[in-house]
């Protein structure tokens, strides 16, 4: 497997890196989501703009209420910051669990975000947390919470020529769980359960082209059977659709039952 | 298409080499500067034979730009131990019978030097958490984790023990 032939720009400043990418240019960060698409030849980009030198991609401090996470920092950043753990722990212990070790060191919030991975373990988590996405492009910023962001598998609202620079985290309000099924690097159902204040939001990754994102006052107003058995699930190389209907049944128990122990 | 000359520090010396833009780390090291211990198998990120640290942290290099190294520390296993004298994570390996056919080898010693580097005292189920992402199809990594938690011992003795003075 060869890597198509392209032009690589090295961006000093997000400056500079918008506007490589209003010129149809292609963002790189770890390449752990771009690099094998263009191995498998699904993608061609003439031209490749690194986003590695950039200060500000690596934020991660707090704005008021908000952990504002740099689209650069990559999981390991993630699991590894303290502020992360304090903001919002349930984020910082799946970040810790990603891919493997070398996934962690190099793939990015963003990138991961970016390329809309149906089995992303991150954008589960973030859209229970209820967090956004600040977008920039040469013509200005603008912000999207995540469960407009994510519009399909692989599909997101970036129009051409933006760029997500970070990551808008609200504070873990109460109890929040990740439980996941995973046979590779990527998960076969994750489901994410995280107080809202109100309730809860459950949210279940993986097991259809888009997550589906539930509101429920009480736990046990939640029927794990009844909401795997609702859903589109797809059948892949991680099972059958029966067999994942059953796994995320179970998973969704698992949270339930998580959260019920964590929730006093 | 583009083409770069990029000085990464190369198992600390400072190397030039020029590179497309296409090229791969493991392409580079492997057929630019001659550095054939760098495995690649996957080629997914997913079997870790090709690792290397790229400032100390470990990368597939099967799918890591070269010129992404321009300025950076690269280790690979080269740059472990000497021709004389193993490094302690080789010499636990020989000495638990971590290798068989060997060809991941050089990826395991390298993300275990970054585990003992980040972690000097892990326990065994953080570093399986750490290596589960390097695969072994030999040993059933018995031999491998009891080899992680042996050099991590002789590293902590070697540090803790106070030099004896005549």
């Amino acid at each position: 497997m060869t890597i198509p032939a392209f032009d690589y720009q090295l961006a000093a400043g997000l400056e500079e890196a918008l506007q490589a990418l209003a010129e149809g240019a292609t963002p790189i960060h770890g390449g752990t989501e771009l690099l094998p698409a263009m191995e498998l030849g699904l993608l061609a980009p003439e031209r490749v703009v690194s986003l590695r030198a950039i200060p500000e991609l690596r934020r991660c401090e707090r704005d008021g209420d908000l952990l504002v996470l740099g689209a650069g920092l990559t999981h390991d950043d993630v699991a590894t910051s303290p502020l992360v753990a304090d903001h919002a722990p349930v984020l910082a212990e799946v970040a810790n669990d990603v891919g493997n070790i070398r996934v962690r060191c190099t793939g990015t919030l963003g990138g991961n975000l970016a390329f809309a991975e149906p089995r992303s373990d991150v954008a589960t988590v973030l859209l229970a947390l209820g967090a956004g996405v600040r977008l920039a492009g040469v013509d200005g910023e603008r912000e999207v919470p995540m469960r407009e962001f994510v519009l399909g598998a692989y599909e997101t609202d970036l129009r051409p020529g933006e760029l997500i620079v970070a990551v808008l985290v609200p504070r873990q309000p109460g109890t929040a769980v990740y439980r996941k099924v995973v046979f590779s690097e990527r998960p076969v159902v994750g489901v994410a359960l995280a107080e809202t204040g109100q309730g809860w939001r459950l949210v279940i990754g993986a097991v259809a082209m888009t997550p589906e994102i539930l509101e429920v006052r009480r736990l046990d107003e939640i029927d794990p059977r009844a909401i795997a058995e609702s859903l589109d699930v797809l059948a892949d190389l991680g099972g059958s659709e029966e067999y994942k209907t059953h796994l995320t049944a179970v998973t969704i128990g698992r949270c339930v039952a998580a959260a019920g122990r964590q929730d006093p | 298409m583009s083409r770069h000359v990029i000085r990464p520090v190369l198992n600390g010396s400072e190397t030039e080499v020029a590179v497309e833009a296409r090229t791969t780390l493991a392409e580079m090291l492997r057929t630019e500067l001659g550095l054939t211990g760098t495995k690649v198998s996957c080629q997914a990120q997913i079997c870790g034979s090709c690792t290397v640290l790229v400032d100390g942290r470990p990368v597939s290099s099967c799918t890591y730009l070269g010129v992404d190294t321009d300025g950076r520390e690269v280790t690979t296993i080269e740059g472990i131990g000497t021709d004389d004298e193993l490094d302690v994570v080789q010499q636990a390996f020989v000495d638990a019978g971590a290798i068989q056919c060997g060809y991941c080898t050089p990826g395991f010693v390298l993300a275990v030097k970054a585990l003992l580097a980040r972690n000097p005292d892990p326990s065994m189920e953080q570093a399986k958490h750490f290596l589960d992402g390097n695969i072994c199809r030999c040993t059933g990594y018995e031999q491998i984790l009891t080899a992680v938690l042996a050099a991590a011992r002789k590293i902590q003795q070697g540090t803790n023990t106070p030099e004896v003075t005549a």
